[in-house]
């Protein structure tokens, strides 16, 4: 059995290579062996202005582009360009021409997308939860996460990872992809898992192209924005929704007040009726289908309300940190929360979830493990448990396994 | 017309659906689509390097307020200002405000004039304010730090501010159709003043209008100016530089190469600007007027159309050279509106008195005064006029004989090249000999300027070729008064060489004019132009050059060409025989006749080395020959007869023969000698001779003399077969007289050894052996050549008799000895002992053998 999988994660580049694919930027389907090259030579003669990917992405179109070639020459994966008489092996999407991520089409794709209403902590769980995934997760469970293009380099350090870990200091309020469509654009990474060979050396087994979609939380507040900027909700594998214990009545209470008074977002039940209704409207799914797409809804900012909670709960203690996922405590935590939800009178938020999505499991997640000062900074960075709903939406899609232990809880 | 306003910013009460970034308040005239334009604006990104906790000193220093020009649908503009205002209402960083204005489309301000406007919202208001719509007199600034003075005093700052302003003028204008924006990097206080000299020094209602940003922090999209500081967060990498912006960093003194493409332009409008601030006014009045596009030479025309109206307020220098980008600018709006006609009667009027006062050179307007016949907008009392102007500047640069030559020939291929009314108008006064012929014959004229008149007519007519049959008559006509005036070889002949190389449908039909009732000598000379081209530039398709020329009736010159090359026969056969051949092919059997003069002519001229060749081609073209006169083909038939063979078993040769008897009974001449003795040798060599006294008396009346050389043809080939008749030998004696008597005796000499040991000598029949035995072994003759040839018998006569047949052997011993008295008794002894010899050695196997396989040796 252990052959047969090993040779199917041999074939699965081959396989990928001539599925249908989706592009993550503009979400049209299109055959990958048909996708254009574009000439990465940039002293080539070709050069020219590129019309198709100023129409969809300006901020990607300045100056002249490398020239689009046609795919029917390729030979083995690259074209020669007929100007300058270089190989490509640059492969661009045929509707929008942005260049794909290099292992696209060789290998599994998983699009993961984070919503969650305003001040709800999404930039800020992406971020410590890549970070975590980098520092710690992986290395623990063998896998390695890195950016895949320049593009994400770029954008993950000055947005995200410096701010907040060189800078200790709260990220930015995000802007709309409406005014910023540089918001749209995805964060590509390479997941991929370590293992071992017929002949017992170190290999690697299976290479994921993980892509990141965060949006800004006033572009799920209407329905007309969400279906223009975040169409990404309903072609991603996964969802994360992150719920802030403050825009919950009864939790609200509770919690101090906070400096800058409090927050008047709207409801999550709003958010997650029109993320329901776009995935619906998106896959054109019937009106008694259930959605199979996994949900993992994690309440954010988790250290605020943890004096509240009994300290012998599994949502506090420290994470199992092992090669395989823990599926077991994964159930513990997710039934915690669901009774915490419960017993925060949100009895009909966790209706609709368990109505609306056939795989839906509740998480506990600090993004920061502290609160910011009044003037933005942070006293300590200590994420916590951001990867318990990132591990379950990879074990829901299976691309890890569970640790294998008496009696564990099949279908969750 | 309202001016409308918007603020856009992340505020907990505005006009969305929620906090965050959103509308918080706009004017109640603000349209729908307007207000998602501006939403999507690009947000206001800090620059990374202000610090945490930003000091005011530090947010004016790191954060300098950014405005911005888009436009928008409908020639709607909008301007905003956006101002970091740090943290939101929920207490986290990153937050902006957007103060947006929508200008009108004939908005009297400048946008980047509201850069000092004080009413520009810098703080976000806890609840939504109160927009008002504004009026144009509401946005007017006291004191403009923008204003035309002001600059001007900005570019004399610093020396090299206007050659970098002119440089950046240039590229502003190709930057948007490579996608590559201008970003200006300089300290925050000079970037709203590059702005404005970007902007202001161009017309205001520009299509599209020049966008811009005062400050932005990353590169943006669709953006045309982007104005940046050394504190941003913009990378400039090589690669930014090279591909994707034009960047002039004032911080690091780095600028981009730009091509100089915009003609000038740049360094114009910023040398004006430094100089004659007040100059700019008037300008953007002027240009208000009309409609203008974003093009380097459309600019460079509205600048030179403004000069030459203004010409009483502006330096003349300002036109020098530029006269013809103000044609065209003038060309190209005049059917925009009533104003561009005027401005197109002014600039005509103008024009013409710069050029009568010699300010201007007719050349140099006469391109764009093209432009104008074949704009086809032109009203008919304007078109007639530039149109008489257009000609008279042609004419006066001819007339000078140092014009532009090539300018010239270009302007009258834009006017044709265009067609339509211009060109068929223009012809017949370009081309008329009442123009040209005077002016080729003034006095001063010398041979140059003549040479320019040719390439002048054949740009005229090569390039355009006549549109009408009036400019083709005139051309025609021309051409003739030139030829009578300045003699054919100063412009016929030049005038078709140019044209068989550029327009080789004009050579024919001039070849075929001028052969029109031409003399000799012209006809001649067409001849000759016909040759050289078809030898020269139509040489690839000289066959359908032919054609064409007796499709279009016009075989007088190809009858010329051929006449030219049978004058030259004698320099080149093969030309005359590939024109001979074409000819014949395309003209076929009847027609071919007209030829025959032109073969005679050749025949008559040619060398008899040349004969000899002409004739070998023409027998392979009898049907020619048959029809040529009784001298001329008698003639041929001889210099035929001269290169037959005379072996007469050279079969290849009959056909030659029975041809020359032919030619020779149409000449009613006589069978040429060599025929003759062709004939004889072959009664010879058939063996049709019986005796000796019938191959005597044969030659005797069949051929009364022969050279030498012919005899030692004859020798040759004859005397075996003659040897080999004799029965006494008197007649051998006889036959070797005669060979002594036509050939070279060293000749005879050499043909009787060879003879001798020839294998075919030993088998002659027993009487010649007989005979040859008894006239060798005879005493010498006194004649000294038949003693030397006795000699060389005797040397021989051993060897001979070894190789005899036997019955001939046998037989030769009674014939010798029926001659014993007059051989002489010693002579008699030394035969029977050479006999005897020769006996034994023909009974060794050896000798058998080699005699069985007919191989002699010798002794």
């Amino acid at each position: 059995m252990n052959s047969i999988t090993r040779l199917l994660a041999m074939l699965a580049p081959i396989l990928h290579r001539y599925r249908r694919q989706i592009c993550p930027y503009c979400f049209d389907v299109f055959e990958f062996p048909r996708s254009p090259f574009r000439c990465g030579n940039l002293s080539c003669r070709g050069r020219t202005h590129d019309s198709t990917l100023a129409a969809h992405w300006p901020t990607l179109a300045a100056g002249a582009q490398g020239q689009v070639i046609d795919a029917s020459n390729a030979k083995r994966g690259q074209v020669l360009c007929g100007t300058c008489r270089q190989l490509s092996r640059d492969r661009i999407c045929p509707t929008c021409h942005v260049t794909l991520p290099y292992t696209f089409g060789t290998c599994a794709n998983a699009m993961v997308a984070i919503i969650g209403a305003k001040n709800a902590g999404k930039s800020h769980y992406m971020t410590t939860l890549v970070e975590e995934f980098r520092s710690h997760i992986g290395p623990a469970m063998d896998v390695t996460l890195s950016p895949q293009d320049d593009d994400t380099i770029r954008r993950f350090a000055r947005d995200f990872y410096d701010p907040l870990y060189k800078e200790r200091r709260a990220l930015d309020v995000t802007a709309s992809a409406m005014r910023d469509p540089s918001v749209s654009l995805p964060l590509v990474f390479c997941l991929q898992f370590g293992g071992r060979d017929l002949f017992g050396r170190r290999t690697i087994a299976r290479t994921v192209t993980l892509v990141f979609y965060h949006a800004a939380g006033e572009d799920l507040d209407a329905e007309a924005t969400m279906s223009t900027v975040n169409r990404y909700i309903y072609h991603s594998d996964g969802i994360i929704l992150l719920v802030d214990p403050r825009q919950i009545q009864g939790v609200r209470g509770k919690l101090p007040k906070s400096a800058h008074g409090e927050d008047v977002s709207k409801d999550v039940r709003d958010i997650l009726t029109r993320t329901t209704k776009l995935i619906r409207s998106g896959l054109r799914l019937g009106a008694n289908r259930m959605i199979k797409k996994p949900l993992a809804v994690a309440i954010s900012k988790f250290d605020e309300i943890e004096p509240f909670m009994g300290k012998d709960m599994t949502v506090l203690s420290s994470r199992s940190v092992g090669r395989d996922y823990d599926l077991e405590e994964a159930v513990a935590i997710s039934d915690e929360i669901e009774s915490l939800l419960l017993s925060w009178n949100q009895k009909e938020l966790v209706h609709d979830l368990r109505s609306w999505f056939a795989r839906v499991a509740f998480f506990g997640a600090s993004s920061l493990g502290c609160t910011k000062n009044p003037d933005n900074s942070l006293p300590r960075l200590a994420p916590r448990r951001v990867e318990d709903p990132f591990l379950w939406l990879l074990y829901q899609l299976g691309l890890i396994k569970a640790k294998k232990r008496g009696g564990v809880r099949g279908e969750h | 017309m309202n001016i409308e306003q918007m603020i856009y910013t992340s505020c907990k009460k505005g006009l969305g659906a929620g906090p965050g970034f959103q509308t918080q308040a706009m004017s109640p005239g603000m349209l729908l689509d307007q207000r998602t334009a501006l939403e999507q604006l690009p947000p206001y990104r800090y620059p990374r390097r202000l610090p945490t906790h930003p000091t005011a000193i530090d947010v004016e220093r790191y954060c300098p307020p950014n405005l911005q020009l888009t436009m928008l649908d409908n020639g709607y503009a909008a301007v905003t200002r956006s101002v970091y205002t740090g943290t939101d209402y929920s207490g986290r960083l990153g937050n902006f405000l957007a103060h947006s204005l929508v200008l009108p489309p004939d908005t009297d301000i400048w946008p980047i004039d509201l850069v000092d406007w004080t009413a520009w919202q810098d703080e976000v208001a806890e609840e939504p304010p109160q927009l008002p719509s504004l009026q144009t007199s509401e946005l007017e600034v006291g004191h403009a730090s923008c204003d035309f003075k002001s600059l001007s005093e900005f570019v004399r700052m610093r020396l090299d501010r206007c050659e970098q302003l002119a440089a950046m003028l240039d590229t502003l204008l190709v930057c948007r159709e490579e996608s590559r924006p201008l970003i200006v990097r300089d300290d925050g206080v000079r970037l709203a003043s590059w702005v404005a000299c970007l902007t202001k020094l161009l017309p205001r209602d520009m299509t599209p209008a020049f966008t811009f940003a005062t400050f932005v922090n990353a590169r943006l999209a669709n953006v045309d100016i982007q104005c940046t500081t050394p504190d941003s967060d913009l990378v400039i990498s090589s690669e930014e530089r090279l591909h994707r912006a034009y960047i002039f960093d004032f911080v690091d003194q780095c600028f981009p190469q730009i091509d100089q493409r915009a003609s000038g332009l740049g360094l114009a409008l910023a040398i004006r600007l430094r100089d004659h601030p007040d100059w700019f006014p008037a300008f953007h009045r002027f240009a208000g007027k009309y409609r203008i596009e974003v093009d380097a030479r459309h600019l460079r025309g509205l600048v030179d159309c403004f000069a030459l109206c203004e010409a009483n307020t502006i330096h003349s220098s300002d036109l020098s050279g530029h006269s013809g980008a103000a044609v065209r600018f003038a060309a190209r709006v005049c059917d925009d509106s009533d104003e561009g006609r005027a401005l197109m009667d002014t600039i005509l009027e103008r024009l013409a008195a710069r050029v009568n006062r010699g300010r201007e050179s007719p050349s140099s307007v006469l391109q764009s005064l093209g432009v104008l016949l074949t704009s086809g907008c032109l009203d008919r009392p304007i078109r007639e006029r530039v149109h008489r102007m257009l000609v008279r500047f042609i004419h006066d640069d001819l007339g000078r004989g140092g014009g532009d030559w090539q300018e010239l020939l270009s302007a009258c291929d834009r006017i044709a090249g265009d067609g339509g009314l211009s060109w068929e108008d223009l012809e017949p006064l370009l081309l008329s000999p009442d123009a040209l012929v005077p002016l080729a014959t003034a006095p001063e004229r010398n041979q140059y300027f003549v040479n320019d008149l040719v390439k002048f007519l054949t740009g005229c007519v090569g390039r355009n070729k006549p549109a009408s049959v009036e400019g083709r008559l005139a051309f025609h006509e021309t051409v003739w008064q030139l030829s009578d005036a300045l003699g054919r070889e100063a412009i016929v002949d030049p005038l078709l060489a140019m044209l068989a190389r550029e327009a080789p449908g004009e050579f024919e039909l001039l070849c075929g004019e001028l052969l029109r009732d031409a003399d000799e000598s012209t006809n001649l000379s067409i001849g000759r132009n016909v040759a050289n081209a078809l030898d020269g530039p139509l040489a690839p398709r000289k066959d359908a050059v032919r054609q064409s020329f007796l499709r279009g009736g016009r075989q007088r010159a190809l009858l010329a060409e051929l006449q030219h090359r049978a004058n030259e026969i004698n320099n080149g056969m093969d030309c005359f025989s590939e024109c001979l051949t074409s000819l014949q092919t395309l003209l076929g059997k009847r027609e071919s006749l007209a030829l025959l003069p032109c073969i005679a002519s050749a025949w008559q001229q040619a060398t008899p080395v040349t004969r000899a060749n002409f004739a070998e081609y023409l027998f392979g073209h009898l049907e020619v020959v048959r029809n040529l006169d009784y001298t001329t083909a008698g003639e041929i038939a001889e210099t035929l007869a001269a290169t037959i063979s005379l072996n007469p078993r050279d079969r290849s040769t009959a056909e030659q023969e029975k041809v020359i008897r032919e030619l020779c009974a149409t000449a009613g001449m006589g069978i040429p000698v060599r025929i003759v003795v062709r004939d004889f040798l072959q009664r010879a060599l058939r063996r049709k001779f019986g005796t000796v006294a019938e191959v005597y008396d044969e030659w005797t009346s069949m051929v009364q003399q022969v050279d030498k050389d012919l005899g030692d043809q004859v020798v040759d080939q004859a005397l075996l077969p003659l040897l080999a008749l004799p029965c006494s030998p008197i007649e051998h004696s006889r036959i070797l007289v005669w060979a002594c008597d036509i050939a070279h005796f060293e000749v005879v000499v050499r043909r009787y050894c060879e003879v001798l040991e020839s294998g075919e000598f030993a088998r002659i029949p027993p009487d010649a052996a007989g005979a040859f035995a008894v006239l060798t072994l005879a005493p010498l003759p006194k004649d000294p050549e038949l003693r030397q040839l006795s000699r060389c018998a005797d040397q021989r006569l051993d060897a001979w008799l070894a190789a005899l047949p036997k019955r001939t052997f046998e037989l030769v011993q009674p014939y010798v000895k029926a001659y014993d008295a007059q051989i002489g008794r010693n002579k008699f002894l030394e035969w029977d002992d050479r006999r005897a010899q020769a006996r034994r050695r023909r009974n060794s196997v050896f000798q058998s053998i080699l005699r069985l396989v007919g191989l002699r040796t010798w002794p």
